[in-house]
């Protein structure tokens, strides 16, 4: 009974704290102010903003640690000098780190503060020149040993961080034969949480200085992994190898990432680091769960990287206030952009054009077509931009089918077709749209369903760069869905655990009784 | 329900859109009651620039505002101050008619458009009824729709009657726009008794006879060129006052002067408020009234009044028998400040405006002069071309000269002007009457209008003249020998083809009032490859054919009747000919200003005039429009004066046999009366224009308006409906067109159709919105504050006025639903126009209300300085910071490093809200003085109006009785009873609103950090 009582005061508490937060995205509520430390400190005649001024941060990969981010893993104070100071107020930072094949984007967000604000990353110099926001997913190994984010030793990189967290044999250059996967993505996942910390802090410090900072981060994994215990293992260690180098002020060398390696249990068993990974696709969709869009049933959602294709259907439910994510369908598959552009340089016969694009690296923007490449040439080059598009359409009309035949047949979306997103640095791209579109017609000249309906989601005013408008934002969406406190993303069921339901047979959830499709009237 | 992790307790926390789980620490503890915004303030609990922008968005959207213009920027139309005057007077008076008399080209037509839209945006008026000649419909139908969204049916007198009454059964859902001709529902004589000519008009003028003291049927009645309407005796005037009778609101159009002792002006003034303006004298007697309080207003405004002169003129006013009681010249007496305050501009400028707002009468009345427009810079300059006549031309002049003569002297006087048409036709082109004569005859009533602009209340008798000619045509000369020895065509050809081969890419506009002119020009020039195209009253899509001009590819040369060009705008071209000359001043001032109209890109405008040597043409262009500077100077509304003395030189040099020299005589005769009558015209125009309180308040309001952004955006009604529908109805999508950012595809939930129906139903907006329906998933919608339609007819435009906007206004409304915030914003510098000392500023925002004879409502905005002392910024200052920080700011989420929010408080709650709450008080008293004068004023004009109407009715009564018409006699007596009920409702309304009812409340306070 006092439970409940307690519970209910606290319902309202939030409630009224919240309301307006939740009332209008774009606007906030009141912030909470700090207000008896200040007066305190007042008291004692010292200004309040002496006890708050930090030093400026220099965003350099072989920098070491600011002077405020020394200290606790956990609870990093902003404000130095507050010694005898009352504990300041805390404040929740989240770090959403989209660990993507070519790059790595990352937002950091305040969920409790008005207007949940958030910021998108800039890594300045360290970022691709396409886009400051996108930071090439790329380990650099110095000549004298340390790990940096950027570097210009010959073959010293590796840029398969993420692919290899899926295999089981890494080939590596200059790298101990100890050090595996799981060691060089921990390795870069902690240069990149340096960065993130330093330069949000600059950025945001007239904002958050005051505050007592309780940091957590979420890192994307992959949907298909996410059903595989070891791979999933393999990206949570890292993930929290990485978060816990990430407060060493020693420079980052293969040593520091072997010992810290060594200290750090298995991950699964860990309750205490603030570190969890959670699925792209989720992570995708969540932005979407939680903006006025959002709309209960089956979706599919189509990934379109610079290396891999990822799709996933998934069926999104409320259960007890939680959001549950049905991942009915996953596939990941080398059917990226990059891979398309190199079975275009594979295809053309003109060396001199061919030679052109051959150094164009994976974030780069690739031409629409393969006439772009060479235009008015007459090579001859074969059409594989025909075959690509086949294929991705080949995968869509699979997902599809398998979803109205097998993973959820009742869904009331059918008859109106269900919503897709298209989302990923590629899919912008002419091809893909008219790929997944084109699956689509294929998929309904065999069964009765509505055509699909493509959404993008646009940027979010809670995020504060300017610089970004709706066109870069679906390139940073998986970082703002990791941005959300992981315990409000809400449940994710991986397709293993999922039953096919058998035409006739009942539904898998009792959540369906709540619609009524045309089938069961 | 909780869970710990990582030593952080957790709490799932329901909200609107789901629940989400909280960490123990971020929960706060609240009061049960709702906190005053200053106690949030004290206590540190700040909220957002979003929090501060949607509860003013919200006032403006809800409230009635008096100093905001919610037809700014929603209609098609270009921004002047000058043409929301006539709205904003209307909305200052206590009279609900008023006479839009601004000189040509000033946009009269634009004016009575933004005061539909405003009205309309006001009130949520949606009946509009505009009465026009005949001739204007169509440019009436088409200005309504393309600058201000109105769909008008132009219907005849049999639909008007059907509409009206349809409208009667609709009840609040009836809406419409009609547009209709004064010829077309002008009732016959004796419609009343049932006697005489019986048709569709009679009927509908009993009908309006019989609603006019029920309910309005028409929320605004439009009259243009009202001055048809100024001889009480016609059937004209009749038409007016029928429809004046069952309309709430009406706007005269006219461009009559205002002379002071001229019939013409109470005429119209009695038609605008029949009840307020009841005597011939009383304009006279309300500028007498008023010059006391002029004389003290520019004595104050010049820095010269002392409290003792300030009281001698109110008191002097005060002596008037118009102003004896009034409250608020009491109050000022009773209040009048010492010489100190009479310097201080805040005092001053108050008192400037309560000066002017103490005869609500002059309200009632409109003017804006050319030479008053700031934007009127273009130089005019005339070209005449004085072309002597060939043998032939000469002697066709002269014979047709003496029949028009034989023929005036023969039937006298009494003829008019009718007389002169034949020869103002051969005046324009001698070949192309002579045609004209010998293939049509005797023109119609409307090609009548058109050539010559006469009113067509007058008989056309034109025929008789015209058939002499005709019968005398094989001897007046010879159509051939005309067209080819036509002398001015071919000074016009020889010119144009020079002017366009300099100026290949020119558009010429040749102006002609003469129909078969046009046509006879266009064969001609086309023969000579000079591509043309014609613009005349009957065509329908003019639209179509000055697209087609103006297309750098189109036509060189528009040949355009004024009647035809009436309404258009033609500024993009520079060069004006003149082919023939009215003789009528005013009809010169209508073509020139079809280009020097606002828009006008080039410094000056050349003025081509055509003339024949020698011929009664040139001598009244040398001799009148050269000396009057016609042609270089807008001659404002002078028509009536102009007309008279015209039509008077034109007789005389018709009907009298006179020599050249007498001719000239004659002409410089009446161009010396003209002048002479000009000049006291305008010495007189000019105190009217003084004495009236024309006050440049107004104009300074309607600034600052504009200025101070004090309008509805997109990004306001977008924000303000879609975070309405996020909050409150789950699952409602807004979905954002990759391509138009204001686009959306919208598709509401279940329960907000179903609320939003109701909504919808009870407020009779059936029709307005597609989103409301079941049969389609979704509505596409674009968030656009115009009155337009947009291009895409599948998109439905979201405006102010839109039910959805209505519907979240009155949901937000609702008791506890918005709870006024403290917030804290930062804003720079540069988002303020003016320049302010930087530094942290606390503000507060408070909103009056006050119920009368007129709900009036206003926000008032205060700031001061922190570390300023306590001296506010003035209410404008204070409102330029606010609204800026509401616009451009951005969270201030340090503000508690910066300030003591303690001190913060107190500066809200001790100076601002102290400041506020002085000045409410202030308005308050001014208010009521105010309230109680209007309802005097209305209680006067209903008592006037019920005895003046009961007397006719008894007449009528008695009449029918007599005729022994008892049936006619009964309808009668219950159109008595009607009256008497009319009254007491009257007496009623205005006695309940005689009781003020002021409210105020706090808005908003909070810190806005100016850096």
């Amino acid at each position: 009974m006092v439970f409940g009582d307690l519970r209910e005061w606290l319902q309202s508490l939030a409630w009224w704290r919240r309301k307006r937060e939740r009332a209008f995205p774009s606007v906030s509520s009141r912030a909470s102010t700090g207000r008896n430390e200040k007066e305190r400190l007042m008291q004692r005649g010292r200004h309040p903003r002496e006890l708050l001024d930090f030093p400026p941060v220099v965003a350099t990969a072989e920098r070491s640690l600011p002077e405020h981010e020394k200290g606790s893993t956990r609870d990093a104070r902003i404000s130095t000098g507050a010694k005898g100071a009352d504990r300041p107020q805390r404040i929740d930072l989240i770090v959403g780190l989209d660990f993507g094949t070519a790059a790595t984007k990352v937002i950091v967000r305040s969920p409790y503060l008005p207007g949940e604000r958030a910021r998108a990353i800039s890594f300045a110099e360290l970022g691709h020149p396409s886009s400051t926001y996108l930071l090439p997913t790329k380990l650099h190994v110095g000549r004298n040993g340390t790990l940096a984010l950027h570097g210009d030793v010959p073959g010293s990189c590796f840029d398969d961080l993420k692919t290899a967290l899926f295999d089981r044999e890494i080939p590596g250059a200059a790298m101990p034969s100890s050090v595996d996967s799981v060691g060089r993505a921990a390795a870069f996942l902690a240069l990149v949480l340096r960065e993130v910390r330093a330069r949000f802090l600059q950025a945001e410090r007239e904002t958050y200085r005051r505050f007592q900072i309780r940091w957590a981060v979420n890192v994307g994994i992959p949907s298909a992994g996410y059903d595989d215990g070891n791979i999933r293992e393999k990206f949570l260690r890292a993930a929290r190898v990485g978060w816990k180098l990430s407060w060493e002020t020693k420079p980052m060398t293969w040593d520091l990432v072997m010992k810290t390696l060594g200290e750090v249990g298995k991950a699964a068993e860990d309750d205490e680091t603030p570190v969890e990974v959670i699925p792209e696709v989720v992570a995708q969709a969540v932005g979407y769960a939680r903006s006025p869009l959002r709309n209960p049933g089956l979706h599919l959602l189509v990934d379109v990287g610079a290396s891999t294709l990822d799709i996933c259907g998934f069926f999104l439910r409320s259960a007890q206030g939680q959001d549950c994510y049905d991942l009915l369908t996953t596939t990941v598959d080398p059917l990226g952009v990059a891979k398309l552009h190199e079975r275009r340089i594979g295809a053309l016969r003109c060396e001199e054009n061919a030679k052109r694009f051959q150094n164009l690296d994976a974030l780069s923007p690739v031409p629409e077509t393969l006439g772009d490449y060479h235009p008015g040439c007459a090579c001859g080059a074969s059409d594989v931009d025909g075959d690509f598009r086949f294929r991705v359409a080949c995968l869509i009309t699979r997902h599809l089918a398998n979803l109205k035949k097998r993973r959820d047949p009742y869904s009331p979306k059918w008859p109106d077709g269900i919503p897709v997103f298209l989302c990923g640095g590629g899919s912008g791209m002419q091809l893909f749209r008219k790929a997944v579109e084109q699956g689509d017609r294929d998929f309904r000249q065999h069964m009765n369903a509505g055509p699909i309906q493509l959404r993008r989601l646009p940027k979010p005013a809670a995020v504060v760069n300017r610089d970004i408008g709706d066109g870069l934002f679906h390139r940073l969406s998986v970082a703002y869905g990791l941005s959300f406190d992981a315990a409000n993303i809400g449940s994710v069921t991986p397709p293993g655990k999922l039953e096919d339901i058998i035409p006739g047979s009942p539904p898998r959830r009792d959540y369906e009784a709540n619609f009524i499709s045309k089938e069961k009237v | 329900m909780n869970f710990t992790r990582a030593g952080v307790t957790y709490w799932q926390v329901q909200f609107a859109q789901g629940s989400n789980w909280v960490p123990e620490d971020q929960l706060e503890g609240i009061t049960e009651a709702e906190e005053h915004p200053v106690e949030l303030l004290r206590r540190g609990r700040v909220g957002a620039t979003a929090d501060l922008w949607r509860m003013l968005t919200h006032v403006r959207l809800t409230g009635r505002l008096a100093n905001v213009l919610y037809s700014m920027d929603m209609t098609g139309t270009d921004f002047y101050a000058y043409q929301f005057k006539p709205l904003v007077k209307l909305l200052h008076s206590p009279s609900t008619g008023i006479l839009l008399a601004d000189e040509v080209g000033l946009g009269k037509t634009i004016e009575a458009g933004l005061l539909w839209t405003e009205l309309q945006s006001r009130f949520y008026f949606r009946r509009l009824f505009v009465l026009c000649p005949a001739v204007l419909r169509g440019k009436w139908a088409r200005e309504l729709r393309t600058r201000f969204g109105v769909r008008a049916d132009i219907l005849g007198p049999g639909d008007v009657f059907v509409r009206l009454r349809e409208s009667i059964s609709e009840g609040p859902s009836a809406a419409f726009a009609i547009v209709a001709s004064i010829q077309g529902l002008r009732p016959p004589r004796g419609w009343e008794n049932g006697e005489g000519e019986q048709g569709p008009s009679a009927e509908l003028a009993r009908f309006l006879r019989e609603y006019e003291h029920l309910d309005p049927l028409i929320d605004l009645l439009v009259i243009d060129e009202a001055h048809y309407m100024r001889n009480p005796e016609t059937m004209t005037n009749e038409l007016g006052k029928l429809l004046r009778g069952v309309s709430q609101y009406v706007a005269l159009l006219s461009a009559t002067p205002i002379h002071l002792h001229s019939a013409d002006l109470f005429q119209l003034l009695n038609l605008a408020d029949g009840d307020l303006f009841n005597r011939p004298n009383q304009f006279d007697e309300l500028l007498q009234a008023n010059a006391p309080l002029v004389k003290a207003r520019d004595e104050l405004q010049a820095g010269r009044l002392t409290p003792e002169s300030f009281l001698k003129n109110l008191r002097l006013a005060a002596a008037h028998p118009l102003l004896a009681g009034s409250r608020q010249l009491c109050a000022l007496m009773e209040e009048v400040p010492p010489e100190s305050e009479l310097k201080n501009p805040r005092i001053v400028s108050r008192l400037m405006h309560r000066l002017e707002s103490v005869n609500l009468l002059g309200h009632v009345l409109s003017r804006t002069r050319k030479r008053d427009v700031a934007e009127w810079r273009v130089v005019r300059e005339a070209v005449p071309e004085m072309i002597p006549l060939s043998p032939s031309e000469r002697a066709f002049y002269e014979a047709v000269t003496d029949v028009v003569r034989e023929f005036a002297a023969r039937r006298g006087a009494h003829e008019g002007f009718l007389l002169v048409t034949p020869q103002r036709q051969m005046s324009s082109c001698m070949a192309a009457a002579l045609r004209f004569w010998q293939e049509r005859g005797a023109p119609s009533e409307e090609e009548l209008f058109e050539d010559t602009g006469l009113s067509t209340e007058v008989p056309t008798e034109v025929g008789p003249v015209i058939q002499e000619l005709i019968e005398r045509t094989r001897i007046l000369g010879n159509y051939k020998l005309l067209r080819r020895e036509d002398s001015k065509y071919e000074r016009l050809r020889t010119k144009l083809r020079e002017y366009l081969a300099e100026h290949p890419n020119e558009k010429i506009v040749l102006f002609s009032y003469f129909r078969a002119t046009l046509r006879y020009l266009s064969e001609r020039l086309e023969e000579d490859g000079i591509p043309t195209i014609i613009l005349q009253g009957r065509e329908e899509d003019k639209d179509t054919i000055i697209d087609a001009f103006k297309a750098p590819n189109g036509p060189a040369v528009l040949l355009s009747s004024e009647v035809g060009s009436e309404g258009l705008d033609l500024q993009f071209s520079r060069v004006l000919i003149n082919y023939d000359l009215p003789w009528n001043p005013m009809r010169v001032e209508q073509r020139i200003g079809r280009l020097d109209r606002l828009g006008q890109k080039a410094q000056r405008i050349t003025i081509w005039n055509l003339l024949h040597k020698d011929t009664i043409d040139e001598r009244i262009y040398g001799r009148l429009y050269a000396r009057l500077g016609i042609f270089q100077r807008a001659l404002g509304g002078l028509e009536p004066i102009l007309g008279e003395r015209i039509q008077e030189l034109t007789l005389a040099l018709l009907r009298d046999r006179l020599t050249p020299e007498q001719e000239a005589d004659r002409i410089r005769q009446t161009a010396v009366a003209i002048e002479n009558r000009l000049h006291d015209e305008q010495r007189l125009e000019d105190e009217a224009q003084h004495l009236v309180a024309f006050g440049d308040f107004i104009l300074k309001e309607i600034r600052a308006a504009r200025e101070l952004s004090r309008s509805i955006n997109p990004d306001d009604l977008r924000q303000y409906v879609i975070g309405f529908f996020s909050e409150r109805y789950p699952g409602s999508e807004f979905r954002q067109d990759p391509v138009d950012g204001e686009k959306f595809r919208a598709s509401l939930s279940a329960q907000a159709r179903f609320d939003l129906d109701k909504f919808v139903r009870r407020h009779g907006l059936v029709g307005q919105t597609q989103l409301t329906r079941t049969d389609v998933a979704f509505c596409d919608i674009r968030f656009e504050n115009t009155v337009l339609r947009g291009r895409d007819r599948m998109v439905e435009t979201v405006n102010q006025l839109h039910p959805i906007v209505r519907f979240v206004g009155e949901k937000l409304s609702e008791p506890g639903a918005l709870q006024p915030p403290a917030v804290a914003v930062r804003v720079s510098q540069d988002a303020l126009r003016v320049r302010l000392a930087l530094g942290v500023y606390v503000f507060a925002v408070q909103r009056w209300s006050v119920g009368g004879v007129q709900d009036i409502e206003r926000l008032y905005y205060a700031a001061v300085r922190i570390g300023s002392g306590e001296c506010c910024l003035t209410p404008e200052d204070a409102e330029r910071l606010i609204s800026a920080a509401a616009l451009h700011g951005e969270d201030w989420l340090s503000a508690a490093d910066h300030v003591d929010f303690t001190e913060a408080a107190r500066l809200a709650n001790d100076v601002c809200l102290a400041e506020a709450d002085k000045e409410y008080k202030a308005f308050v008293e001014e208010r009521r003085a105010q309230n109680d004068d209007r309802a005097d004023i209305q209680e006067r004009s209903a008592e006037a109006h019920f005895r003046a109407r009961r007397e006719t009715l008894i007449n009528v009564h008695d009449r029918h009785l007599r005729a022994g018409r008892h049936g006619l006699a009964r309808a009668t007596e219950g159109q008595i009873g009607a009256l008497k009920r009319w009254l007491e409702r009257e007496r009623k309304r205005i006695a309940e609103r005689r009781q003020l009812t002021p409210t105020k409340e706090d808005v908003c306070v909070g810190l806005i950090l100016l850096e």
